[in-house]
């Protein structure tokens, strides 16, 4: 029926490619994604008596429910806004002032997409846990008789969603107050405003799009925060996230399950939406930036302090965890000596009893399905970018639709591959796990893909194809040269995401196919931090190598 | 009397410096003209406050504001494509300045409502500025300086992102608005046009420094240096005796009673007029002429011609 729908637009024998290049990724993203979400909707209301709201509206009403939204709702609201609070000093750091360094806390921005978060809990756990540094240090040194409890409390969450987000918003409305055009503040001024009532009645109001934008995109990541939650949560605090998770895996209420994603999914739709609709301020101005609206830091004495202050204490904090765990991994646990034994007891497979697999396979399990979403999401988004170009009225929809699976959790994702497979021999297969993370990691291909197919210079292909070149050939010769920055960011993007990827690989997972978070995590479950440190620098070598090679070509290609 | 007196007003950007001096009288219409990178833009952000200085005074009515910041200078400004605040309405864009000046709400109204009924923009007042037409937006943003009083006002180039026919109209705007406020103007621009339009005076910017002040005839007819007859209009440059002439290419007429003989090498054809390239035993002269009296000319003629 697709095919008839869509025909019109495609005539002529030529076009088969357009057509295989769209019906391909859609029935995959139908069979892997649509399909199995109109499953959780099914299981959701209809029953043995078909369609009802009761059990619906039993579980919205349910007080633990209640509960649990009210505690994902006040979580990710404190996150987001004690984030945007410590970012503002930065992004107005980044946006007024040049100097050694700007670029490098500008690209930080992409950390919080490509550092696993299963690692930045394993830092903070490392850090303010129970035998973690800080307590060390306050029972060794300042004689405590007992460890303080620093992290395993609601705060401890905040500081941790805090911590991994702030780069965010910091990077957003910087670059949004450093693109604000000088004479709004300007015709502000000679209207008689202060500086102070210049930022509240002009610069903050501009900024506010990107302020929301911002705010938004923070609070989804905390709302929808999992393997955070459950390492320093533990069974006391539950987001939405971990609720469906416990449904499934201790109740086996496929019911209330599906209610809850239902829920779940509608909050985030209305954030993507929110993030979508507001974007940044950005003005076609041919105002040029004159150098004079860039300080120096060193131009007075009171920026120069402020400023200094925030980095000192801005740049190690968000490598902290990173060092920790490097840091981590070659000492003894008990002495607190250097050693090696950690990676020695890693590799020598002394702790498969934990992995279940060798460590090596478990390695190659994460590269494995990493190639295998990173080849299929970045073939997919370039065949539909190519397809959808052709839909003149039906664009803007099927884009927005393929965009979907952005608002869909990966715990939603991969419990709606349950309720979908759990009778049929796939649902304990590689596939699942690898659909899952392809799945997930599109929407970021398709978001950096679309736009570089879409503003590519079609005179080139038209210059080739006069040349006596037929479309085809055009394409490897012309386009796919044209298209290799962004094809190469998205990949390296998609690979990271997929590489730390934990909510739904930790729901679908048999023990051949573990991987590397789910491995660290359940090192951590075991309170082996020793050995769970030195597979973390493992995760965190190629997190940051990962970040490099994004960072190279981050003018180039933008990847959020 | 002084409305305005610059005095050895320097700041340096790497290589380029603006060094300059000169007064703006009362109530008097100047233009601060120059290709760009000459430092007019520079200059007026000086004056108005939102840069400061490395040396030289600023005096507004005697008084010495060099350090006073932008927002108790009391100088207006007008931006280059107006900066109406895009997320306030007309009529909150105008009330910006009272509002700040925290006057009661009831004056605010009878302000704007008086202010906007002379620059005949009263059913704009709930529109915001993306929905209005450029010719209004120079109203409004005139409407919004204005409405605080100001010593001064500066224009930045306000013409430039707009197309011919409504920059004439609005250059004619500009015009009377001076003359009915009476207020003291100072406007950048690089258009020679505009300027030779507006202005009473007009201070020619060159890199940096002040090449000549006058009134727009006098720098027409009797421009000083190399850079302003190069700037101004066109010019030929003839020598003569070991004389050098600078003469208009209106200037040089071509009769057959002329004192003169050369070749036309090429005429082109512009609206209304046409330009006739003569080369001569001086060198090639430019001659123009109305398109009427060009008729029958044609390239390879030998033609005479007059200096005036």
């Amino acid at each position: 029926m697709k095919f008839k729908f869509i025909a019109p637009s495609f005539r002529g024998k030529k076009n088969v490619w357009l057509i295989v290049s769209f019906l391909l990724p859609l029935s995959f993203l139908f069979v892997f994604f649509f399909y199995p979400l109109i499953n959780i909707i099914r299981f959701a209301f209809f029953g043995s008596n078909g369609f009802s709201l009761k059990s619906f509206l039993a579980v919205l009403s349910d007080s633990y429910t209640l509960r649990v939204l009210a505690f994902t709702f006040k979580e990710s609201f404190l996150s987001a806004a004690i984030t945007l609070l410590i970012a503002l000093p930065g992004a107005y750091i980044i946006s007024h002032f040049r100097f050694k360094g700007r670029d490098a806390l500008v690209s930080l921005a992409t950390i919080p997409f490509i550092l696993p978060s299963v690692l930045v809990a394993l830092g903070f756990i490392i850090l303010f846990g129970r035998s973690g540094m800080v307590n060390t240090f306050l029972i060794k040194i300042l004689h405590f008789h007992h460890p303080v409890n620093l992290l395993y409390s609601f705060w401890g969450i905040i500081l941790v969603h805090v911590f991994y987000n702030f780069p965010i918003p910091l990077r957003i409305i910087g670059a949004s107050w450093d693109g604000l055009p000088k004479k709004y503040s300007f015709a502000a001024q000679s209207l008689g405003a202060s500086n102070l009532e210049v930022f509240f009645k002009v610069t903050l109001p501009l900024l506010l799009p990107s302020v929301i934008s911002s705010f938004t995109l923070v609070f989804m990541f905390c709302f929808l925060s999992f393997v955070i939650i459950l390492v320093i949560g533990g069974a006391k605090f539950a987001t939405l996230e971990v609720s469906i998770y416990t449904y499934y895996n201790m109740f086996f209420d496929f019911k209330t399950g599906s209610a809850l994603a239902l829920i779940q999914a509608a909050f985030t739709l209305l954030f993507v939406y929110v993030y979508m609709k507001t974007g940044s301020f950005a003005e076609k101005s041919e105002e040029k930036r004159e150098i004079y609206e860039y300080k120096s830091l060193f131009e007075n004495r009171k920026s120069f302090i402020f400023s200094t202050i925030y980095l000192i204490f801005v740049f190690p904090v968000i490598f902290l965890p990173l060092i920790v765990i490097f840091a981590s991994s070659f000492t003894n646990p008990v002495t607190s000596e250097f050693t090696l034994s950690n990676f020695i007891d890693l590799f020598s497979g002394k702790f498969t009893y934990i992995t279940s697999i060798g460590i090596y396979r478990v390695i190659l399990n994460s590269i494995f399905f990493a190639l295998f979403a990173t080849a299929l999401s970045t073939i997919f988004a370039v065949m539909i970018s190519y397809s959808v170009k052709k839909l003149s009225k039906l664009k803007d929809f099927l884009v927005a639709l393929l965009m979907l699976p952005i608002a869909i959790s990966p715990v939603t994702i991969a419990f709606s591959y349950i309720l979908t497979f759990r009778n049929t021999p796939v649902i304990n297969s590689w596939l699942v796990i690898a659909s899952a993370h392809t799945v997930i990691a599109f929407p970021f291909a398709l978001k950096t893909l679309y736009p570089s197919v879409e503003r590519m210079p079609r005179s080139l292909v038209y210059a080739a194809q006069s040349l006596g070149m037929n479309r085809l050939k055009t394409f490897f010769a012309v386009d796919l040269n044209l298209l290799r920055l962004p094809i190469i960011v998205s990949s390296i993007f998609v690979f990271a995401i997929s590489l730390g990827e934990f909510g739904a690989t930790f729901m679908l997972y048999k023990n051949k196919y573990i991987t590397m978070p789910v491995a660290l995590y359940r090192f951590i479950s075991g309170r082996h931090f020793g050995i769970a440190s030195a597979i973390g620098a493992v995760l965190s070598l190629m997190a940051l190598l990962i970040f490099f090679l994004i960072d190279k070509f981050r003018k180039e290609v933008s990847v959020i | 009397m002084k409305k305005l007196d610059i005095s050895r007003l320097c700041k340096k950007y790497g290589n380029f410096e603006l060094d300059v001096s000169f007064s703006v009288y009362e109530k008097e219409f100047i233009s601060v003209l120059g290709p760009s990178g000459s430092g007019k833009s520079t200059l007026l952000h000086l004056i108005a406050g939102f840069i400061s200085p490395d040396s030289g005074k600023i005096f507004k009515d005697g008084a010495d504001i060099t350090d006073l910041p932008a927002n108790k200078r009391n100088i207006g400004v007008v931006f280059q494509d107006y900066a109406l605040f895009p997320y306030l309405n007309v009529f909150s864009n105008i009330a910006f300045g009272l509002r700040v000046k925290k006057e009661p709400s009831d004056v605010i109204k009878r302000k704007v409502y008086e202010i906007a009924e002379r620059f005949d923009i009263a059913d704009l007042l709930y529109k915001y500025p993306d929905y209005i037409s450029g010719g209004e937006k120079q109203r409004v943003a005139l409407a919004r300086a204005m409405v605080v009083k100001p010593d001064i006002l500066l224009m930045d180039e306000p013409l430039s992102s707009l197309d011919a026919k409504i920059r004439e109209k609005l250059l004619k705007e500009l015009r009377d608005f001076h003359r009915q406020f009476g207020i003291t103007i100072m406007y950048v621009t690089h258009d020679q046009t505009e300027a030779m339009f507006l202005s009473d005076r007009i201070v020619l910017l060159n890199n940096g420094g002040v090449d000549q002040i006058s009134t727009p005839l006098e720098l027409y007819e009797n421009p000083k240096t190399d850079f302003a007859r190069r700037f101004i209009g066109k010019l030929n440059s003839i020598t003569v005796n070991g004389k050098t002439l600078y003469i208009r290419p209106e200037n040089v007429i071509v009769r057959n009673s002329g004192k003169f003989t050369g070749k036309i090498e090429d005429i082109i054809y512009l609206t209304g007029f046409a330009e006739i390239e003569i080369s001569t035993e001086f060198g090639r002269v430019i001659a123009r002429d109305f398109l009427r009296n060009v008729k029958g000319l044609k390239k390879g003629d030998a033609v005479k011609f007059d200096l005036l």
